[in-house]
C-alpha cells in the first residue's frame, strides 16, 4: 500500500513535471540579452537589500531578484563583488553586465549609465533607541557625531547639510564615512556616533538584527528609487531588464519577495 | 593615445583642496607615526639586547604581534574592538587619526627595532670597549659613540619604512580618516572621471617620496664620514682644496 502510494506520487510528479516543461515551451519567446551568465555588480553590506550572513552566504531582495531576472533569461547569474564607490567604475569596466545594489537612479549618474528602476524607497536617520541626543530632523544633526557609508548619495547630502550649518552660524557636525553601511551604523551600536543617515529598507533590517537598540525617529519625505545600472551601449540589455521587471511584478515575484524582506508592498508596485 | 584624459580635470583635482589637505594629513600621521616608531623601537632594540630575559621576552613577544598580524587588522582592532572593551574609546577625543597614529607608530616600531637593532650591531665593539677606557658611562659611550655610527646605518632602510608607512595611511580611510586615498575616491565617484582623479593622487604620493628621497641624500650626507665618503666627494667637488679635510 505504501509502495504503491509512493509510485502514484512519483507518477504524479513526473505529470506535473511535464506539464511544467510544456507551459515553458509553449510560452518560450524569451531570448536572455546577456549570454552564457548574467553578471551582476554588488556592495553586499546594505541589509535587507543585500548582505552576507554570517556563513558568508548571499541574501537580500536583490540577490534574489537578480537570480530572478537570471532565471528568467535561462542563464546563471553571477555575483560580482565590489565596494561601494567601485560599483559604476567596475560596470564601465566590463567587470559585470549590470550594477544591481541598493543604488539610486540620481540625474548625475544617469548622465554616465542609463537605469532601470524597480523600487521607491525613503531616507531615515537611525539613532540610539530611547533617542537620548533628542533628534528629530535633520536640523538637530549641528553639532553631532554623524556615521554615513562614503561615496553614497546619503554622504553628499549630509556634506551639504553641514555647509549649510556652517553657513547659518550653526555648529557643523562631526562628518564620519566607512566603506560600509552596516560599518556606520556600528558607530551608534559602539557609541561613537549619534546618528546615521541611510534607507528604510536597511533600518528596518538593523533593527531586526539588534533588538531595543536602535530606533528611527525621522523619515524624510522624499522618495528614492533603486535602479538596475547597465551599460550605454547595451541597448538590448536595457530593453530586457525592463521587460525582466515588468514581468517578474506581474508574475508576483516581487511581491514575494518584499513580503519575504518585510518591506512595504507598494514600494514595488 | 590618451584620448579620453582631461589634463583640465587633472589639473583642477590637482589643485583642489581637499587633495592638498589629504595629502598633507598623509604626510603628518606618516611623519608622526614614523617619529613615534623610531623613539619605541629604539628601546625595543635596546631591549632585545638587554641582559634581563624577561624584557628580552617582551621585546620578542611585541615584534611577534606587530609583524605577524597585518596592519589592516590592527587599524580596525583599534577602532572597532577597543570601544567594546573600553567605552571611552568611543569618545570624541578618539579621533580617526589618533587610531591611526596608535595603530602605525606600534605597528611601525616593531619594524624599526630590528633596523635600530641591526645599526647598533654593525658598530664595532671595540668602539665601546675605546668608550669605556676613557672612562665614560654607559649612557655617554651609546650617545656619543654608538648612536651616530649606528644613525649612518640605520638611515637608508628608515627612508624605505617611510615610504611604506606614507603608502600605509591610505588603509585609514576604512576607519573613516579623510586622507589622500580619501580625497580621491571621492573626487572619482562625484565627476566619474577616474583616470583623473587617481592620476592626481598618484603624483601627490610620489611627490611626497620625492622630497624624502631629497631629504634622506642630504641626511645621509651629514652623518657620513668615512674617508671612502670624503673621497667621493672630493671628486663631486674638485674645487674644495684637499687641506681643509685634513686640516680639520
Amino acid at each position: 500500500m505504501k509502495r504503491s502510494l509512493g509510485l502514484l506520487s512519483l507518477l504524479t510528479l513526473v505529470a506535473a513535471l511535464f506539464a511544467v516543461v510544456g507551459t515553458a515551451g509553449a510560452s518560450r519567446e524569451i531570448k536572455s540579452p546577456v549570454k552564457g551568465s548574467f553578471k551582476y555588480c554588488d556592495n553586499p553590506t546594505f541589509p535587507p537589500m543585500e548582505s552576507k550572513t554570517t556563513s558568508g552566504k548571499l541574501v537580500g531582495f536583490d540577490i534574489d531578484m537578480a537570480n530572478a531576472i537570471a532565471k528568467h533569461w535561462k542563464v546563471k547569474p553571477k555575483f560580482v563583488f565590489s565596494s561601494f564607490g567601485g560599483l559604476l567604475p567596475a560596470l564601465g569596466a566590463k567587470r559585470c553586465d549590470v550594477v544591481i545594489s541598493g543604488i539610486f537612479i540620481t540625474p548625475d549618474r544617469v548622465k554616465q549609465y542609463p537605469a532601470v528602476p524597480y523600487m521607491r524607497t525613503h531616507r531615515v536617520l537611525i539613532v540610539k533607541a530611547g533617542n537620548p541626543k533628542g533628534i528629530h530632523g535633520p536640523s538637530d544633526l549641528s553639532g553631532k557625531n554623524v556615521a554615513v557609508q562614503s561615496n553614497t548619495k546619503y554622504e553628499e547630502y549630509l556634506k551639504a547639510l553641514n555647509e549649510q550649518f556652517k553657513s547659518s552660524g550653526k555648529d557643523p557636525m562631526n562628518l564620519q564615512s566607512y566603506p560600509g553601511d552596516e560599518d556606520a551604523v556600528a558607530q551608534i551600536l559602539l557609541g561613537r556616533s549619534d546618528a546615521v543617515l541611510t534607507q528604510d529598507t536597511a533600518a528596518g533590517s538593523y533593527k531586526k538584527k539588534n533588538p531595543g537598540k536602535l530606533a528611527t525617529p525621522y523619515l524624510f519625505p522624499e522618495t528614492d528609487t533603486f535602479g538596475i545600472y547597465y551599460r550605454k551601449s547595451d541597448k538590448k540589455l536595457g530593453a530586457g531588464l525592463k521587460t525582466a521587471i515588468k514581468t517578474l511584478k506581474k508574475n508576483g515575484t516581487f511581491k514575494r519577495l518584499a513580503a519575504k524582506y518585510q518591506l512595504p508592498p507598494t514600494d514595488v508596485k | 593615445m590618451l584620448a579620453t584624459f582631461d589634463t583640465h580635470i587633472f589639473w583642477e583635482a590637482l589643485s583642489s583642496n581637499p587633495y592638498w589637505k589629504g595629502a598633507l594629513l598623509a604626510f603628518e600621521l606618516t611623519v608622526a607615526s614614523l617619529a613615534a616608531a623610531c623613539a619605541i623601537g629604539f628601546f625595543l632594540a635596546l631591549g632585545r639586547s638587554s641582559r634581563n630575559g624577561a624584557i628580552r621576552g617582551v621585546v620578542f613577544f611585541y615584534n611577534w604581534i606587530f609583524r605577524a598580524t597585518p596592519t589592516l587588522l590592527q587599524l580596525i582592532f583599534i577602532w572597532y574592538a577597543l570601544p567594546q572593551l573600553w567605552p571611552t574609546f568611543a569618545s570624541n577625543w578618539f579621533t580617526p587619526f589618533l587610531a591611526a597614529f596608535i595603530a602605525l607608530s606600534l605597528n611601525e616600531a616593531a619594524y624599526m627595532s630590528e633596523i635600530i637593532r641591526a645599526g647598533l650591531l654593525a658598530v664595532d665593539p671595540g668602539q665601546e670597549l675605546a668608550g669605556r677606557a676613557l672612562g665614560m658611562s654607559r649612557p655617554r659611550i651609546l650617545w656619543r659613540i654608538v648612536i651616530p655610527q649606528a644613525v649612518r646605518i640605520v638611515i637608508p632602510p628608515t627612508g624605505n619604512e617611510f615610504i611604506t608607512l606614507l603608502k600605509l595611511t591610505s588603509l585609514a580611510s576604512v576607519i573613516s580618516l579623510h586622507e589622500l586615498l580619501t580625497a580621491s575616491q571621492e573626487r572619482a565617484t562625484a565627476s566619474f572621471r577616474y583616470p583623473e582623479a587617481y592620476a592626481a593622487a598618484l603624483v601627490y604620493y610620489l611627490g611626497i617620496v620625492s622630497i624624502l628621497m631629497v631629504l634622506q641624500a642630504q641626511l645621509e650626507r651629514r652623518f657620513t664620514w668615512s674617508s671612502a665618503g670624503r673621497r667621493r666627494r672630493r671628486v663631486a667637488a674638485p674645487a674644495v682644496p684637499a687641506i681643509s679635510h685634513d686640516a680639520r
